[in-house]
């Protein structure tokens, strides 16, 4: 392997970056470590804390020189305009002139202080530490609850019903969306109340200790301030780098000298640092190993892999839980795995991308509402669609097969045609179809309803089985277990006579006519099972989900499938089971990653949504530009 | 000739010394070609003599520019003529009547005439605007249309729409084109007659002379000799790009004319491995009346008979149905006719059926038919075993997969027997070198355990040691394992070295079969579709004890 000039400058010159980021993070972490660390801190902390209190002098002051100038004006007899004008600049006046008073903090007895919040520390530490312990217990039991308890928020399901009825786009807001528990009905036990009785002498100790440093702290403000000192003394999080933000809101590093300040910065960046010489290493051993990477990968799948990479680092950086995120991508890889999976025996037949594969989807969906309709439950209701699912895609596959067969050339235009409009034919159908279990149904009026939720069927039932976490990773093994099995059939199939012959007639019908074998047979195996697949994927799909869509909920699915195979390495006339697995893990990965960061990055709630629709329609666009696969000749 | 005291130079097109390499291929070594104006000029020679490098030169075609031009010289009217595109030739008179007709179909003739070339008129706007907005002026371009069609003899309107027209006159349309533009001096027909009836053919000659009569000269591309005879006066030979000569048509024959183009007497024939026992004098394959509807080599009614234990070579110019042979029994394109394998008849348009019975085939399309390209070379060896004969497969009852083991040790051993140069069985075949992926094909091909092998074009673009090799292997399989072997091939050469006896298939029905070492100008006679007098080859035929009744 040959490595050009560039490339090893390159490569040295990441691998120098890579080594001065971690010796500065090195050196971060052990500046935490330093007694004249710990003392910043401890300055750092005082003053936050008399910042705090002096802050709600502050605001008073302003207040009430705000009050004077409205009594002023009135007597004055002036305008309104002229009114608010005047108490805004009396107000801003008293701010400054209070605030620089208490700027300097006289009679400052700094031991006593730091005495005090550190004794205030230990017994709200104690205090928050049992308190996180007792809630976590609460919410486990609370969301047990809601599964047990289904219908409870017949309005909330009504409502994201109606949001996710317009596009199948809206549908991944709600799959991002973390659960709020609800803690009003959380009551503290008798151990937690008894801390927090302790920690009330703590505080008034405290307080006196404030008054010394701030003598116009009165009395009558103790109550007022206590939430916010309790806070910055001791948020819930306690680590180095939730205790510097904390102080740094109001400025409390400009308190110590230049020398300290740039160690306390070090000190706080640490773990960037370390995410930062980790993306370094990764570029530098990227351009070292460009060049067989970009073999054995492919540019579009090296490309995706290090944005994937970058997304996991960002994570890290904007506080992201990264164990969260990785369970939230395998469960997503599982959810639209076998939907992906559908899109391979299309491929492989010569079909191109099967778009019509929503064909097959609704075949599942009628199966999964049989089974709703006679109130089936658990694993008999799973099996039971499955089973009727397989059996309804059949014919229908058949059938589509024979279509694509009359049209060939065109295969891409015709399934996403057909694709559209079978699913707008069972918008009709919905309304139409003689469901009559009331939980199927609107309420008023004949139809089915938008959204099911699949609690009381088989919501989950995959997910759960099995299941278990692991260093804060969750992993639904079931879920997993099922899309593996299904890879592996198709691996399987794809190694039997059958599946050879079909894989020839969509590589080279010619080269397959020569062999003996009736293409056009070939491509409509391949795609009556695409069309399985796709009945099996829905299914597999709402279960982890825990709702099924329908009407125009099917739409989008094949874009999502096609983007995630192409995204694995497919081209339109080749894919291999691996391309599925990396594709929709990779896919799913950069999606769910991407918009999570995005949401970190925009905080703006609006903004945070166009970037996920820009993000998931993005990689979409970039997925169906790979439709020449990974390049190898 | 009338024209010639009228103009200075005897020749109107001197081309001396034209060499070309294509990548280090030489295909043109020192070849000349001298045409006097008004003379219509036969150019001969087998598929890749060199006739189209040369007028690819002459049109100054991109091709011969992007790869390193050409060395030599071209003289029009003895001046040297700068030709760097077609355009350039069109500007020195020199227009060509293409084989495939270069024509709108939903224009009428007048339009597809004057295509480019309008006859315009001012108007108000382009007199503002210019010259580009000016009217047509349509009476002007029919009555130019008019002359140029009745220069051709054809009398049908000049209005008519050209989609319309019988294919023959389409032909008559470009030449009349051809004709109508301003100081053509020199017209190229390339295989002008190959799509034409016989009447429209001899309708054509006769418009040739006519133009010929008028001063322009005309380089006459065909495979017909009889038509040389007829139309030329002159004819130059090629023959594997050198000029084997240029003679007056007055003094030579037809059989001297294919002897030129065939030319390699006996050199290196059949060096083939005597055989050890005779063959067995039963028919393997008896063929009567084949149609087979391949697009560009269609079969018209071939009978021929194959003897068992034989290799029995089909050869031919390209174009004339000898591929379409292999491809119609195998049941690759639509065929038609009676068709019977050691006395079983054989069902048509199934390949299942015949790769059933024991036929295989390597096909002329290495690439497009013969591999699948981005498998891998085991995969490829034994794909038709598995698929026709179940073979490879292990598991119980429906649930078979393919087996890695069984295919890998066979792959090995093929791999080792065929000397196919990989770096393993799992390489894909797209990635082997031409020689090796025929190997491959040839292994597929056997991996059948075939009784009956069809060869076609087995040496296409492969280099001289692996086109060997590939002949030993066939000739191998035949002498040891008495495989009947059908071998099709453009190369005359390679099929006179290999085979017992050789078909010569022309327009789609076979000509002739004759003995590898007949005289060449009975190959060349059978190749442009005449029936050599056959005596001499007939009894040289029977002395072996081979000849068809």
């Amino acid at each position: 392997m040959k490595r050009s000039k560039i490339q090893w400058a390159l490569a040295i010159l990441m691998l120098l970056v890579t080594i001065g980021l971690a010796v500065a993070s090195a050196m971060g972490f052990s500046a935490r470590d330093k007694q004249e660390t710990s003392d910043s801190m401890q300055r750092m902390r005082n003053y936050t804390v008399l910042r705090t209190a002096s802050g709600a002098l502050v605001d008073e002051a302003g207040a009430e020189a705000k009050k004077v100038a409205r009594a002023f004006a009135k007597t004055n007899n002036y305008s309104r305009n002229q009114t608010n004008t005047y108490a805004a600049e009396q107000e801003a006046l008293a701010r400054a002139e209070a605030d620089e008073r208490y700027k300097a903090f006289q009679n400052l007895d700094l031991d006593e202080l730091d005495a005090a919040i550190l004794n205030m520390e230990n017994t709200l530490g104690a205090y928050y530490d049992l308190e996180t312990q007792e809630k976590a217990v609460y919410a486990d039991a609370w969301l047990a609850a809601q599964k047990a308890q289904p219908e409870i928020e017949e309005g909330a399901e009504e409502t994201a019903a109606l949001s996710a009825e317009g596009e199948g786009v809206s549908e991944e807001s709600m799959l991002t969306q973390s659960v709020e528990v609800d803690y009003s009905g959380f009551v503290p036990s008798a151990q937690l109340a008894a801390l927090k009785e302790q920690t009330e002498p703590v505080y008034d100790n405290l307080y006196l200790v404030m008054q010394k440093a701030v003598p116009e702290l009165r009395d009558d403000m103790k109550e007022k301030i206590q939430p916010k000192v309790m806070e910055v003394t001791t948020g819930a999080d306690r680590s180095f780098e939730a205790q510097y933000d904390r102080y740094q809101t109001v400025n409390a590093l400009s308190i110590l000298e230049k020398g300290q300040q740039t160690s306390m910065r070090l000190a706080r960046s640490a773990q960037n640092l370390v995410l930062l010489a980790v993306g370094a290493l990764v570029m530098a051993l990227t351009i070292f190993f460009y060049g067989p990477l970009k073999k054995k990968l492919g540019l579009p799948r090296l490309i995706i892999s290090l944005f994937f990479i970058l997304l996991l680092l960002m994570c890290g950086l904007y506080n992201i839980s990264i164990s969260g995120m990785i369970s939230t991508v395998l469960w997503r890889t599982g959810m639209y795995g076998v939907l992906a999976l559908a899109m391979l025996p299309g491929i492989q037949s010569g079909i191109s991308l099967n778009m019509g594969m929503t064909v097959g989807i609704i075949s599942g969906l009628l199966s999964t509402l049989l089974a709703l309709q006679f109130n089936m439950t658990g694993w008999l209701a799973f099996a039971f669609s499955v089973v009727v699912g397989i059996l309804l895609a059949l014919p229908v596959g058949l059938l589509y097969g024979k279509l694509l067969n009359r049209l060939k050339g065109s295969e891409m235009t015709i399934s996403t045609y057909v694709g559209f409009s079978y699913v707008s034919l069972f918008c009709i159908a919905w309304m139409l179809l003689p469901f009559n279990n009331p939980r199927l149904t609107w309420a008023l009026g004949r139809g089915l309803r938008t959204m099911h939720n699949m609690k009381n069927s088989f919501g989950q039932i995959l997910d759960n089985t099995l299941s278990f976490n692991l260093l804060g990773v969750h992993v639904p093994t079931g879920l997993l277990l099922f899309f593996l099995l299904c890879c592996l059939l198709m691996w399987l199939f794809s190694r039997s006579r059958t599946g050879t012959a079909m894989i020839a007639a969509g590589a080279n019908p010619r080269f397959a006519e020569a062999a003996g074998i009736n293409v056009n047979q070939m491509r409509i195996t391949g795609t009556t099972i695409s069309t399985i697949i796709a009945a099996v994927g829905i299914i597999v799909y709402s279960q982890s989900f825990g709702f099924m869509q329908l009407y125009n909920g099917p739409k989008q699915m094949g874009f999502v499938a096609a983007s995630a195979i192409l995204i694995g390495g497919a081209s339109t006339t080749r894919a291999k089971v691996s391309h599925v697995i990396i594709g929709t893990f990779l896919f799913q990965g950069v999606l769910a990653l991407g918009i999570q960061v995005a949401n970190a990055l925009i905080s703006e709630g609006g903004l945070s949504e166009v970037m996920r629709i820009l993000i998931s329609n993005g990689i979409i666009l970039y997925a169906l530009t790979q439709t020449g696969g990974d390049g190898r000749d | 000739m009338k024209g010639e005291l009228l103009l200075p130079h005897e020749y109107i097109l001197e081309m001396n010394g034209i060499s070309k390499e294509y990548g280090g291929n030489a295909v043109l070594r020192d070849v000349s070609l001298k045409v006097r104006p008004g003379e219509i000029h036969a150019l001969l020679g087998e598929n890749g003599a060199g006739k189209s490098t040369l007028m690819n030169i002459l049109f100054g075609m991109p091709v011969i520019h992007a790869t390193g031009g050409f060395k030599g010289e071209v003289l029009v009217d003895g001046q040297p003529a700068n030709i760097h595109s077609p355009m350039d030739a069109m500007k020195q008179g020199v227009g060509m009547v293409h084989q495939e007709f270069m024509l709108i179909p939903g224009f009428t003739i007048t339009e597809n005439i004057k295509l480019n070339r309008e006859v315009s008129k001012p108007n108000l706007v382009s007199r503002i605007l210019g010259q580009e907005l000016e009217s047509l002026d349509h009476a002007a371009m029919a009555a130019d249309a008019r002359a140029a069609l009745d220069s051709v003899g054809v009398s049908l309107p000049e209005s008519t729409l050209v989609k319309t027209l019988p294919v023959g006159y389409m032909q008559f349309v470009e030449i009349a084109r051809e004709i109508d533009k301003q100081g053509v001096k020199l017209l190229v027909f390339d295989e002008p007659t190959a799509v034409l009836t016989e009447s429209e053919a001899d309708q054509l000659i006769s418009v040739m002379k006519s133009i010929a009569s008028r001063g322009i000269a005309i380089i006459f591309i065909t495979h017909r000799l009889n038509e040389v005879m007829q139309a030329c006066d002159t004819v130059t030979v090629l023959r594997d790009g050198k000029l084997v000569g240029t003679k007056p048509i007055k003094e030579t024959s037809l059989v001297e004319m294919a002897t030129m183009m065939i030319g390699r007497g006996n050199e290196g024939m059949n060096e083939s491995a005597a055989r050890s026992q005779p063959l067995s004098g039963k028919t393997a394959l008896k063929v009567r009346n084949l149609h087979v509807a391949m697009p560009g080599e269609n079969v018209r009614g071939i009978d021929l008979d194959v003897m068992e234990g034989e290799i029995i070579g089909i050869g031919g110019l390209a174009g004339q149905g000898k591929v379409g042979l292999p491809n119609g029994v195998m049941g690759l394109y639509p065929a038609q006719g009676e068709v019977t394998l050691f006395d079983e008849p054989l069902t048509l348009n199934d390949s299942a059926a015949s790769l059933k019975k024991g036929m295989s085939m390597v096909s002329e399309d290495r690439r497009g038919v013969g591999l699948l390209l981005e498998e891998s070379i085991e995969d490829n060896i034994t794909f038709n075993a598995m698929q026709i004969k179940g073979e490879y497969l292990m598991g119980p009852g429906p649930l078979k997969i393919k087996s890695g083991r069984q295919i890998r040790q066979h792959a090995d051993k093929m791999i080792k027997e065929l000397d196919i140069r990989c770096r393993s069985a799992a390489q894909p075949a797209g990635t082997l070198s031409g020689g090796n992926q025929q190997k491959v094909c040839v292994a597929k091909a056997l991996a059948l355990n075939p009784r009956f092998l069809f060869v076609s074009e087995p040496t296409r673009g492969i280099d001289i040691g692996a086109k060997k090799l590939v002949l030993d292997t066939l000739v191998d399989l035949n002498r040891q394992q008495g495989l009947t072997v059908v071998m099709v091939s453009s190369e005359l050469m390679e099929l006179r070295s290999v085979c017992d006896r050789i078909a010569i298939v022309a327009e789609g029905k076979v000509v002739a079969i004759l003995p590898p070492d007949a005289p060449d100008a009975d190959f060349g006679l059978a190749m442009s579709g005449i029936k050599p007098d056959n005596h001499q080859a007939a009894g040289q035929a029977a002395a072996e004890g081979e000849q068809l009744p």
